[in-house]
């Protein structure tokens, strides 16, 4: 069962592998965000290089699959032929208070029409895809 | 160094590819990774969520983005060239138009046409030379903040047109203020990001938008902050913002279809909530 209709692109690790350890992370259903090794900054999306004190010295440590609705949208217009059927869904801008405000971008589950609040608390729903190929797994989000 | 510069743009999307349309493969890699899967793809959508945020941070409502596409489509009537000539928009018709992502209704959104627009760009002294009233460039700068390329939407100052750090530079360059601005274009890929772009260049107050941001306000001749005379991106054509700058050229020589009287200083805000950004003032012989 997936949130948006099947026929989406599929996410897969970047060719440098920069962001493999979250997407292999994923597929265990662990959340894990980059953290500077040197300063101990958190950050996202993946870079090569800590935006904080530049060390090139990060790593992918587990978080706590919780955090708050930054923004979010409901989209009703289809931009892509998987999804004409689909009707409105909901995107959230998810932020980690406890991790530097670093933002993640994912579905808000549950009825599409309903009233979305920001601040409010969710926490992940990881999404597997493991027949489809190649396997992977989405990173939702739903109210708690 | 050269001395005439032509600059121009021309669309013919229907050969080359529409705008606004998500990528077509089965899988994607890199930053686009984490959001296109999710649904997030378009212009559109990357930019809703930081109007949505800038709305929940000030209390913006949505008539404040309705009165910028009337404005648009109001002048648009005055003005044959326009794609929405003779299809005038109404306050009613904006809000029974269907969303396209909140919170954009499709009278929020940009155009997509084809079309070509040009300016020349000459010296003062050459310019006197020709047979059309010149129009001089007072100031203009393009730039960013911190972290605005930021990817996967944690740019940490994200709900903005990304103006905050070049706006008092261009005032700074052209020698003038917000108070000397007689008319502006300001590049409506979508409306959100002309409300925030025309706050950020210090014409309104963040928690002020519900006042400022009414039609009246922005329609010329007598409006405080006559915006987007030509119909801009919204109603006249989408040429991605070439065409405010030439409308702000025929504010300065009084030959608009929608003039503002007397103009001295016309302003260009062109695209907003992207990175970098740019704009620019143009000005009259009496200005120099």
């Amino acid at each position: 069962m997936s949130y948006l209709h099947p026929g989406l692109p599929k996410p897969v690790p970047a060719p440098d592998g920069l962001d493999a350890p979250f997407w292999e992370a994923a597929r265990e259903g662990v959340l894990k965000l980059q953290r500077c090794k040197a300063c101990g900054q958190w950050q996202w999306g993946p870079e090569w290089i800590c935006h904080n004190c530049f060390s090139d010295d990060l790593e992918f440590v587990e978080v706590e699959p919780r955090g708050r609705i930054y923004s979010y949208e409901r989209v009703w217009h289809p931009v892509h032929p998987a999804l004409k059927e689909q009707g409105p869904y909901l995107i959230v801008l998810v932020e980690f208070p406890d991790h530097d405000n670093a933002r993640i971008v994912g579905n808000l589950l549950g009825d599409p029409e309903q009233e979305v609040a920001i601040g409010a608390p969710v926490r992940a729903v990881f999404e597997h895809h493991p027949d489809d190929e190649p396997p992977h797994t989405l990173v939702h989000w739903t109210v708690e | 160094m050269a001395e005439c510069v032509v600059v121009f743009r021309a669309l013919a999307q229907g050969q080359f590819g529409r705008f606004g349309q998500g990528p077509r493969r089965n899988v994607i890699a890199g930053d686009t990774a984490h959001t296109v899967p999710y649904g997030l793809m378009s212009a559109g959508q990357m930019f809703a969520m930081k109007v949505k945020r800038f709305m929940h941070d000030h209390g913006v409502e949505q008539p404040a983005l309705r009165a910028i596409s009337l404005a648009s489509y109001h002048h648009a009537q005055n003005n044959p060239r326009a794609v929405m000539y003779g299809r005038p928009l109404t306050e009613e018709k904006y809000d029974n138009s269907r969303w396209i992502v909140e919170p954009f209704h499709l009278f929020d959104c940009c155009l997509e046409n084809d079309g070509a627009a040009a300016m020349v760009l000459v010296s003062a002294e050459r310019a006197a030379e020709v047979e059309h009233a010149p129009c001089y460039l007072l100031g203009a700068v393009s730039g960013s903040h911190h972290r605005a390329g930021a990817s996967v939407h944690n740019a940490p100052d994200y709900a903005t047109s990304a103006f905050k750090t070049v706006a008092p530079r261009l005032y700074d360059m052209a020698g003038v203020g917000p108070d000397d601005i007689d008319v502006l274009q300001s590049y409506e890929n979508f409306t959100g990001g002309v409300l925030m772009s025309i706050v950020e260049h210090g014409f309104c107050e963040p928690d002020g938008c519900n006042e400022f941001f009414v039609k009246d306000n922005l329609i010329a001749p007598g409006g405080k902050l006559p915006t987007n005379t030509s119909g801009g991106n919204l109603a006249e054509c989408y040429m991605h913002g070439l065409g405010l700058n030439i409308e702000a050229v025929r504010q300065v020589r009084g030959a608009s279809t929608s003039q503002v009287p007397d103009v001295d200083v016309s302003m260009v805000i062109s695209g907003p909530m992207v990175t970098p950004v740019s704009c620019c003032i143009f000005g009259s012989e009496a200005t120099l």
